[in-house]
């Protein structure tokens, strides 16, 4: 069965764009043009037999900020949400990220980059209730945090009790962006939540660990001012 | 702030008391010679004696003093010393002249004296004066705020005049509210009618002014060079009227806060002028920017899209799929312009509004590299970067914008088959960042021009290649003058060198600060 959509998105020709190439995608689409109209149909939808899968959301919206509507959503429905910004909102889209939004996109972005992140947004579907990943295996890397190795090339490699807290927190995230906020509190705690400078030396420790060309990785991903995002 | 009552003073001049007593010297001086020297020489000569004292006595004495001093003399000599002596029977003649020659000599020495002391007392008046009104106008000038101003002026004026002042100032005219004012001290109702009469009159008004004679206020008007800024208002409690000279001294107090104001105000506008003059010339750069560099790449998307929309029927595949691709292009490039403008604009609206953190220039320059191989799978990038360095504290977001620019300028302006260099080096205390090209290089002239919005380079060998000269054309402008105000607002330095045997390489300076404090475990 066709999985379901919810797009949010106030402008009539993105949104039916994007309806069509969803559509052509195998998505079963319904659109919504604003906050109001949006959450009648969640309300409708959610307790049918057939609620929606991933809720796709514009920020600004005519009648209301796309982030409070993510705030009824998390409330009340486990619905991954994926965010599109426009680039003057980037402060608000890390504050909904850290509020529990799935994964992000700025606008302009090409049809690939948005059905990409779906994927990855709706195969980490329900991570909060069902047990998260715990396996990783991509190019030459193999990690399983369950038994606690990581393998690089097939040579075990040596991590620091921080670095592999760190390591297994975007693990369980895979292909999704964490952001700082989330790492540093999950990995240090609260009290750290401002010590960015952590978080760069450790991320600096664990890629020159891991990846072939620390400068330029292909795993350990770098999304400025927002967080990291290990590759798929 | 001490304004004695030396400018308020009397202009008059006599010597004091205590300046008297070389006189009292030489008289007595004079007077024992006399006794020494009477029946050794004779009258005339002894007369002559006198008349030198006077002389020499007439310095410290006024004129008046002076004759009655040698009138005095002459009469005790001829007492003493004439003969016959103890009586008064004089020879007329001989007597007559001497004492009329004292007089005369002494009268004009201190007559010259007086006057001597009197330009003296008046210059010395004149420097203490204008002394006090340049630690005045420094008291005015050390403050901008008008209120605080009023209150030098009205304790100015009190000292000086020993009435109760009140002072009204009108709030920057700029503002375009003359109502706008400030009141202090505490004036009776007539007194505020009479200062916003004064200044509504630009003259002074009450007694010795020629306007409203009758009445005990003296209201003088803070006057600037072009207008009036308020008005003092010295409520009198002697009856005494104020002489000329007084009020003189008290309007040039006046006035010097009228023109400290009048000084403030003009800086004020001239400094708002500067503002809107930038904020305009940006205005401007930014239509520019919209009316041409905009117009190029959607006259492109337009002439792909219509082209599909109306024609596809009649096209090959693989015709379609070129044209989605410059639609492609054009709307990244038109993407990356919007992006560079509205961070200028944003940039100089509120350059200190920036979000700045603990960074890894690796992984901001690992993230730019990224999207650059994307967009350009086909360019060789040698990338040198060497590991341990230091964190920088900046904006993320910004920076990575910079880079972008700059290797998306490299690529745009070096030949396809070029490859781009980007090196980074450890400085003492700044890290270097280098984007090299192969490019025909920036001439000596334009190195500074470069970075400022909406000017371009053209090379003569671009010009001999039309289809150069339209990608020299593309968004340059914008991206390298961003680059700069990102630049700017890290403390960074930007700037363009030569690359032998040619191309351009963009440097970077970025300031290192002192480094956070981490624990790093084994």
């Amino acid at each position: 069965m066709a999985l379901k959509v919810l797009l949010v998105e106030d402008d009539r020709e993105l949104r039916q764009t994007l309806r069509d190439a969803l559509t052509v995608e195998g998505y079963e689409v319904m659109a919504s043009g604003s906050v109001a109209d949006a959450s009648a149909v969640l309300r409708h939808n959610m307790t049918s037999d057939t609620p929606v899968d991933l809720l796709i959301l514009d920020l600004g919206l005519p009648d209301g900020d796309g982030g409070d509507l993510l705030h009824t959503v998390r409330a009340q429905y486990a619905l991954p949400a994926l965010i599109i910004s426009a680039r003057h909102d980037d402060a608000n889209k890390v504050a909904l990220l850290d509020a529990g939004a799935d994964d992000y996109l700025v606008k302009p972005f090409s049809i690939s980059e948005l059905l990409a992140r779906m994927r990855v947004t709706l195969r980490h579907r329900g991570t909060v209730v069902l047990a998260p990943q715990t396996q990783y295996h991509c190019g030459a890397l193999e990690i399983d945090l369950a038994k606690h190795t990581v393998l690089k090339a097939g040579e075990s490699v040596h991590l620091t009790p921080t670095e592999f807290k760190l390591l297994a927190r975007l693990v369980r995230q895979a292909g999704q962006v964490v952001t700082h906020r989330q790492l540093l509190v999950d990995v240090w705690g609260a009290e750290h939540v401002d010590q960015t400078h952590y978080l760069r030396l450790y991320m600096g420790q664990l890629r020159a660990k891991l990846e072939a060309n620390p400068t330029e990785p292909t795993l350990l991903l770098t999304e400025p001012g927002v967080g990291y995002r290990l590759a798929e | 702030m001490p304004l004695t009552s030396h400018l308020f003073a009397s202009r008059l001049s006599t010597p004091k008391f205590e300046a008297r007593w070389p006189a009292a010297v030489v008289w007595l001086c004079a007077w024992a010679l006399l006794w020494y020297l009477d029946g050794e020489l004779n009258l005339a000569n002894l007369a002559l004696l006198l008349v030198l004292a006077s002389a020499i006595a007439g310095v410290w004495l006024s004129a008046w003093a002076s004759v009655v001093c040698s009138a005095l003399s002459v009469l005790m000599f001829n007492w003493f010393f004439v003969e016959p002596r103890f009586a008064f029977s004089v020879h007329v003649h001989q007597d007559l002249l001497l004492l009329v020659t004292m007089m005369g000599v002494s009268t004009v020495v201190s007559y010259v004296m007086a006057r001597l002391r009197w330009v003296a007392d008046l210059e010395h008046q004149h420097a203490q004066a204008s002394e006090q009104l340049r630690a005045l106008s420094e008291a005015f000038g050390e403050t901008r705020d008008l209120r605080l101003q009023g209150q030098h002026l009205q304790s100015a004026l009190a000292q000086g005049s020993g009435c109760e002042v009140s002072v009204l100032l009108l709030e920057d005219e700029a503002s375009g509210q003359r109502q706008a004012s400030q009141l202090i001290g505490q004036p009776q109702a007539q007194d505020v009618q009479g200062l916003w009469a004064c200044v509504q009159q630009f003259g002074a008004i009450g007694p010795g002014t020629g306007r409203h004679e009758n009445q005990p206020t003296l209201f003088l008007p803070l006057r600037g060079r072009t207008s009036v800024f308020g008005a003092a208002a010295l409520h009198s409690k002697q009856p005494k009227p104020m002489t000329l000279q007084q009020r003189d001294t008290l309007q040039q107090v006046c006035d010097l806060l009228g023109l400290e104001i009048e000084r403030t105000q003009t800086f004020r506008l001239a400094e708002r002028a500067k503002a809107d003059a930038q904020s305009q010339s940006l205005r401007n750069t930014l239509l520019t920017s919209i009316s041409h560099d905009y117009r190029t790449p959607l006259a492109n998307l337009m002439g792909a899209a219509s082209v599909i929309h109306d024609q596809a029927s009649r096209l090959s595949t693989e015709k379609i799929a070129s044209l989605a691709q410059t639609v492609l292009d054009e709307a990244q490039h038109l993407n990356r312009m919007t992006t560079n403008t509205l961070q200028l604009a944003r940039l100089d609206a509120a350059p200190l509004q920036i979000k700045k953190d603990w960074e890894s220039l690796q992984e901001i320059l690992g993230s730019v590299l990224a999207n650059a191989r994307q967009r350009h799978p086909q360019r060789r990038m040698v990338v040198a970067v060497p590991g341990g360095l230091p964190l920088i504290h900046c904006d993320a977001i910004l920076l990575v914008q910079l880079f972008d620019n700059l290797i998306e300028n490299a690529i745009k302006y070096s030949p396809a088959n070029a490859p781009i260099d980007i090196q980074v080096q450890a400085k003492a205390e700044t890290l270097e960042v280098r984007v090299m090209d192969q490019g025909p290089g920036i001439a000596d002239a334009w190195k500074d021009k470069v970075f400022h919005a909406f000017e371009r380079v053209h090379t003569e060998a671009a010009q001999a290649d039309a289809s150069d000269v339209t990608q020299l054309r593309r968004g340059m402008g914008v991206g390298l003058a961003v680059c700069k105000a990102i630049a700017k607002v890290h403390g960074a330095k930007l700037w363009v060198e030569d690359r032998a045997p040619h191309g351009a390489v963009m440097c970077l300076s970025l300031p290192v600060d002192q480094q956070p404090n981490v624990m790093v475990e084994a």
